[in-house]
């Protein structure tokens, strides 16, 4: 007797998980938008900060920038592995005994993150704009004596965002994201003396400090 | 492929969801619960300050405030007692001090002077001793204990406590600059973000985390990078597959919070200029990076020549300005076990107050010097800036130094010698330094025979031979004399520790 309840048990559960399994029906979907269903919404959603060290070699290896390069207040102290260290989620066992992360984001996290997001994007650009043969992301941009792109839709912009993308988040911009940052020049031309180069500056640091490139 | 689309969709089941465990408060951090620094204080109360200097390694008590003569002591042979002449009693104070001079500090052949009753003269009004017996001899295990009275409260620190009761308004409510077990965060994880410390590794620079656009060289204009993040926040993150993927995560939250309001109001306050003790110099070209310095930088760098060499000394000088800007309520800060020499004199002898292991004397002798003098220079400091117009009241008649330490030393030493070494021990005593604390007091005493320290009526003072002060009664009496609110959470009733009882 008791096998075959088992066996009835199994069956059954057997049954309700392809219960489970939505099968579309024509008559199911009349009248019900179509969704975009590519964004499984994550019910752990366990999600860690990069901490100093990833930050600054993921930043080096997306700007194709030496790492030792990437950030240096006043010129001379590291940001991710003096200045900043901690509050970027390093350690610091020698003086502080801080052997471990801390545990969440502090209130200065995000400030020293942008310090060195603008500081290592002010350095590919102007790298990018001064020798435009060797230029690795910001190719091609035409730059006119006033500091304006001679064509406020230069392609080039876009070619920008695409390959900045590719570099940092190891994927392609979705179209959205392309018009989203070429359109942002527009507003940067308004308000600048140099709207290529902040332009440029800027829509890398937007990149570069999206949630998406700095926790994992 | 479609799915259908309903009211009660899987994600805005998981949001509710995730709504209900953030109502509960369970396993939702509450550093979610963040708020935008203001400049008024906290609930319409004045604001107080709480400043936890270290005492890192353990410092004993009867190599201070109740040091042991020879004389008075049956058996000077076996006791960490001194020469009779080398222990001063302070004029018409029950406290005590040690004057010594030594020619090395233990296997370090440097010289030294240490004279305890300066300090202790020029501040016996504001200095109350209370003796205390901790409950463990692990380092980072004990130091913690001292902020936390040994779990008195939920595992709550003091400084979080005092940031709750005072901090609500400030920028950075609770700034640690300390290491080990006076870093730690309490253990009480549902208070709201803003009391838990601020942890600060290089005090002198650390401003520079305080905004993040000014000192980079030839960064956009500040309206542009504001328009930069506005375009990263509310379109490039929000429409992100990866956003909308965890959205849930706390982190994320806690992420968007602390970019927000809070980098902010921080920014707007200009704490990269305010907090800055440094001034231009060779090697640190301030103004070639658009930034500026405190206005009384150079007064501070008078104060603290070493602040940059020196961690003890930059951290003082980083506290002065976090409390004299009302930037917090409660600051930490402490001496490592590393070896510094400032100038000419070897200030921290390796493993700070524990190199009593090798060299107890000198060891306690150069570290309470080196507590005294910048506790010294810190309520100067503070007593020449004014609170309260109205009410003429200085920052210091509002601040409350603890001298918070590790543990205590074994009191035993072999046929008088001077130079011996010691273990940790759990008696002790602290040293309370405030305007608002029962001032030129010992509350408890020493057993000159023995060494060890008794204890006192919680309530009237009266010293009590038969019992010890625990660390919970210890944090009970400075939450009190701070006027914390303790209501409901079951500690003890600590009058004798404040000045008006």
């Amino acid at each position: 007797m008791l096998p075959k309840t088992g066996l009835l048990v199994a069956v059954l559960v057997l049954a309700c998980a392809a219960c489970n399994e939505y099968v579309p029906r024509a008559e199911d979907d009349a009248g019900v938008p179509e969704i975009d269903a590519g964004f499984p919404l994550s019910k752990k959603a366990n999600l860690k900060f990069k901490g100093n060290e990833r930050i600054r070699n993921d930043f080096a290896r997306a700007l194709g920038l030496d790492p030792k390069d990437v950030c240096k207040e006043l010129g001379a102290f590291s940001c991710t592995h003096l200045v900043h260290q901690v509050a970027l989620g390093g350690v610091e066992p020698y003086f502080l005994g801080l052997n471990e992360p801390l545990p969440f984001t502090t209130v200065t996290t995000p400030i020293a993150t942008e310090r060195v997001a603008l500081a290592a994007c002010g350095n590919r650009v102007d790298r990018d704009l001064a020798d435009t043969d060797s230029a690795l992301i910001y190719v091609g941009l035409d730059i006119d004596a006033s500091g304006s792109l001679t064509n406020s839709n230069d392609p080039a912009m876009a070619a920008a965002v695409d390959t900045l993308y590719k570099r940092a988040l190891q994927r392609e911009p979705t179209d959205n994201e392309v018009s989203e940052l070429t359109g942002f020049y527009a507003a940067v031309e308004a308000k600048s003396a140099r709207p290529a180069r902040d332009w440029a500056v800027l829509s890398c640091f937007a990149v570069m400090t999206t949630m998406e490139q700095l926790f994992y | 492929m479609t799915v259908r689309r309903s009211a009660l969709s899987r994600r805005n089941l998981l949001k509710g969801l995730a709504a209900c465990a953030a109502a509960s408060a369970v396993g939702v951090p509450t550093l979610l619960r963040q708020r935008v620094a203001r400049s008024q204080d906290s609930n319409g109360k004045k604001a107080k300050f709480l400043i936890v200097l270290g005492g890192f390694g353990g410092a004993s008590i009867i190599d201070s405030c109740l040091a042991i003569r020879e004389g008075e002591c049956a058996t000077p042979q076996d006791i960490n007692c001194f020469p009779d002449s080398e222990v001063i009693n302070i004029p018409g104070s029950p406290l005590r001090g040690v004057n010594i001079s030594r020619d090395s500090i233990g296997a370090l052949p440097v010289p030294f002077t240490a004279k305890q009753t300066d300090f202790l003269t020029k501040h016996r009004d504001d200095i109350m001793v209370v003796t205390g017996t901790g409950t463990s001899v692990n380092h980072v295990v004990a130091q913690k204990r001292s902020i936390t009275g040994n779990n008195a409260w939920n595992g709550r620190t003091l400084q979080e406590m005092v940031a709750l009761e005072y901090g609500e308004n400030l920028a950075l409510p609770n700034v640690n600059m300390a290491s080990l077990g006076f870093l730690e965060h309490g253990d009480d994880r549902s208070l709201p973000g803003y009391v838990y410390a601020e942890p600060v590794a290089q005090p002198a620079i650390w401003p520079l985390s305080l905004d993040g656009v000014r000192g980079i060289k030839d960064a956009p204009d500040r309206e542009l990078v504001e328009m930069a993040r506005a375009l990263r926040n509310d379109k490039l993150d929000e429409q992100s597959q990866f956003y909308r993927t965890f959205e849930l995560s706390e982190r994320l939250q806690l992420w968007k919070q602390q970019r927000g309001g809070q980098q902010t109001a921080i920014e707007a306050s200009d704490l990269i200029t305010s907090l800055n003790m440094i001034t231009d110099r060779p090697g640190i070209p301030l103004t070639e990076y658009g930034l500026g310095s405190a206005e009384d930088a150079a007064a501070l760098q008078a104060v603290f020549p070493y602040y940059f060499t020196d961690p003890l000394e930059g951290q003082a000088a980083l506290a002065y300005l976090l409390i004299k800007n009302r930037v917090s309520s409660a600051v930490t800060i402490a001496p490592t076990f590393n070896l510094v020499i400032a100038g000419p004199e070897v200030v921290n002898p390796p493993l700070a107050f524990d190199y009593s292991h090798s060299s107890h004397r000198a060891a306690q002798a150069v570290m309470w010097k080196r507590t005294f003098g910048l506790a010294d220079r810190l309520i100067d400091l503070l007593k020449s800036q004014e609170f309260d117009s109205t009410t003429g009241e200085s920052f210091w008649d509002r601040t409350l130094i603890y001298i918070a330490t590790d543990f205590g030393r074994t009191n035993r030493r072999v046929n008088g010698a001077d130079q011996f070494g010691t273990s940790h021990d759990l008696n002790n005593g602290y040293v309370i330094i405030s305007p608002m604390v029962r001032g030129n007091t010992v509350l408890g005493g020493v057993d000159p025979n023995t060494g060890l320290t008794y204890g006192f009526d919680p309530l009237t003072g009266a010293p009590d031979v038969n019992r010890t002060m625990s660390e919970g009664e210890i944090y009970s009496g400075i939450l009190q004399v701070l006027d914390v609110q303790t209501t409901g959470s079951g500690l003890p009733a600590m009058p004798a520790m404040r000045k008006n009882g």
